[in-house]
């Protein structure tokens, strides 16, 4: 899915904000990407949507080489990328229906599609009713969830989210975990960039560390209470687990499929806050045919 | 307003919004101008072509009444003989008194005044003369008569006019380069000012062509209305130059005259306008989008 062999990226004459950066993500996989403020995480974040090129190394997705990728390409695989910004990045003139709908349009899928879509993805991260609300007069919490349905409305295959979680509550939180762990069982691959460390005990995922522009790998933390269980980390290079960790999942095949889990084996306590008939993802949203 | 049809990049609240139509109005109404000017001189010279070029004017100036008289219908006789010529008609005197009369003034042309006799001729359409040969044959029979093809005079009118043409033309091209330099700062404003947003549509797999198309859209309907507004001012000041002309047509001036050819191009200025206006923001976008990653 994604491969990462000697990557460095340098703004301008400055430093190298990442050194040799190597990974290779699977399709299906399930990442965390931490590390301290300033330690390269955006810059990660950048390359891998494909804001910026490297200044070196080599970079592959979707098996094609983007570093030697024509400019005329990048869109097509831009638009298999679903992209959370830590400032949400919504455009403040369109409605939230409006936002979300950037990407089947630009796609150029018809408007009734779009309509029904977009309305059911909203309804389930609870706007049902800020549909046609601008992000002006949303708050932080319900922007942030306009611009995690942005991303995931065109069924991405890789899922970039940047501080997803970090202006709602708990409940939100999870209920908007519990999406992104949807997804990644019905094949996207998730790489989440977080401070929470709450948050990657809770599904349990490999983590991908950054400090002072190096990468680590991380086996999954230790739980501290019941785990979202996700198809993560198959086959994907990890560094030698330190004898105190070990798997989330007792005896958890790291080749296992990556539908491995069902929304009916799935822990009840998994299940999104507020429940509601509609409480696993719209069957619409990432499970229906791409538009 | 159906959502694919809504503007994604919200121009329409930027200041090209409201000024843009009205530099393009003001370019249109000068475009408008200069190509009328352009149209009207090439009528005229063709005008002025068609009218003087079957016509010459034989002259005798020297001698006295009697020999002129004799000389006059030598002349008017051999050319009568003479293929290719329709009519040879003497002038009278009060015809030519009446030519000198414009610049002399009614009644001050005195009878002592040496005037020389004219005769006006016509050559055929259908067959050409020789007007060289034709000069020897009226020296032979009239010493003192002279051919005149008003070439001298009609070139210098032609040369002027074709000038006046090149200005004209020079103008039209420098009120369109202007627009063009105006379209490209208003679109790189633009641009400036929703950067945020064309950097968002470039993150989520817009083509450049999709962000290009947002643009082109906008400044398609600011050049079609300038260009509506500018081109219906110029029609008004043209009616008016034409009005103000009217009766001055015997003069030798180029009458402004609302020919098939300029009203076409007046109905063509506003689309030319607006299509100059979008392809410029076009490219002015997608060139800039190419530095992009």
């Amino acid at each position: 899915m994604i491969r990462f062999e000697n990557v460095g990226v340098r703004y301008g004459m400055g430093p190298e904000v990442l050194r040799d950066i190597n990974f290779d993500l699977k399709p299906g996989s399930f990442h965390f990407l931490t590390g301290p403020s300033g330690a390269g995480k955006s810059s990660l974040l950048r390359l891998m949507y494909l804001a910026v090129k490297p200044s070196r190394g080599l970079i592959s997705m979707f098996d094609q080489d983007v570093t030697k990728a024509e400019r005329k390409d990048l869109p097509a695989l831009r638009r298999r990328i679903g992209v959370v910004f830590q400032d949400f990045r919504l455009l403040p003139h369109l409605t939230a229906l409006e936002n979300v709908a950037l990407p089947l349009r630009i796609a150029g899928a018809r408007e009734d599609q779009i309509k029904e879509h977009v309305a059911e993805l909203l309804a389930w991260v609870g706007l049902a009713d800020r549909i046609n609300a601008r992000p002006p007069t949303l708050s932080g919490g319900e922007q942030q969830r306009v611009a995690i349905a942005r991303a995931v409305i065109a069924r991405p295959s890789l899922l970039l989210a940047d501080e997803p979680t970090g202006n709602v509550d708990r409940k939100m939180g999870e209920r908007l975990l519990h999406l992104f762990v949807e997804l990644n069982k019905i094949g996207t691959t998730i790489v989440i960039a977080t401070h929470d460390s709450g948050l990657a005990e809770r599904v349990n995922a490999p983590l991908l560390t950054i400090e002072d522009g190096q990468l680590s790998h991380l086996p999954p933390p230790l739980p501290s209470e019941p785990t979202l269980r996700v198809a993560y980390g198959r086959g994907e290079r990890r560094a030698p687990a330190p004898e105190s960790a070990a798997p989330a999942e007792p005896g958890e095949d790291l080749d296992a499929p990556a539908h491995a889990t069902t929304p009916e084996n799935a822990p009840s306590d998994t299940s999104p806050p507020d429940a509601s008939p509609s409480d696993t993802p719209p069957p619409n949203t990432p499970s229906s045919t791409p538009v | 307003m159906s959502l694919l049809r809504r503007p994604i990049i919200y121009l329409a609240n930027h200041p090209s919004g409201r000024l843009l139509p009205w530099v393009i109005a003001v370019m249109a109404y000068l475009a408008a101008l200069g190509l009328a000017g352009v149209v009207t001189l090439d009528q005229s010279v063709a005008n002025w072509r068609a009218a003087l070029s079957h016509t010459v004017t034989v002259q005798i100036t020297a001698g006295e009444e009697s020999a002129r008289n004799t000389q006059r219908d030598a002349v008017v006789k051999l050319l009568k003989n003479t293929p290719g010529i329709d009519s040879a008609l003497p002038m009278t005197k009060s015809e030519v008194k009446g030519l000198l009369e414009p610049w002399l003034g009614t009644g001050n042309v005195i009878d002592d005044l040496p005037i020389p006799l004219l005769i006006d001729v016509t050559l055929s359409r259908d067959q050409d003369v020789d007007l060289a040969a034709l000069g020897k044959k009226i020296a032979a029979v009239a010493p003192d008569a002279e051919l005149d093809d008003h070439g001298n005079w009609l070139q210098r009118f032609i040369d002027l006019a074709e000038n006046m043409k090149l200005i004209a033309e020079g103008i039209v091209t420098l009120v369109g380069l202007a627009t063009v330099a105006i379209v490209i700062f208003a679109t790189r404003a633009g641009m400036a000012i929703h950067h945020d947003t064309i950097e968002i549509l470039h993150l989520i797999g817009a083509k450049d062509s999709f962000i290009a198309s947002q643009f082109q859209r906008h400044f398609l309907r600011l050049g079609l209305k300038g260009g509506l507004i500018g081109v219906g001012i110029a029609l008004l000041s043209l009616l008016g130059i034409s009005r103000l002309s009217f009766g001055l047509e015997d003069a030798f001036i180029p009458r402004l005259g609302f020919s098939v050819t300029l009203v076409v191009v007046l109905l063509i200025l506003p689309v030319l306008a607006s299509f100059l206006t979008m392809i410029t923001a076009r490219q002015t976008v997608t060139s800039a989008l190419s530095r992009m990653v």
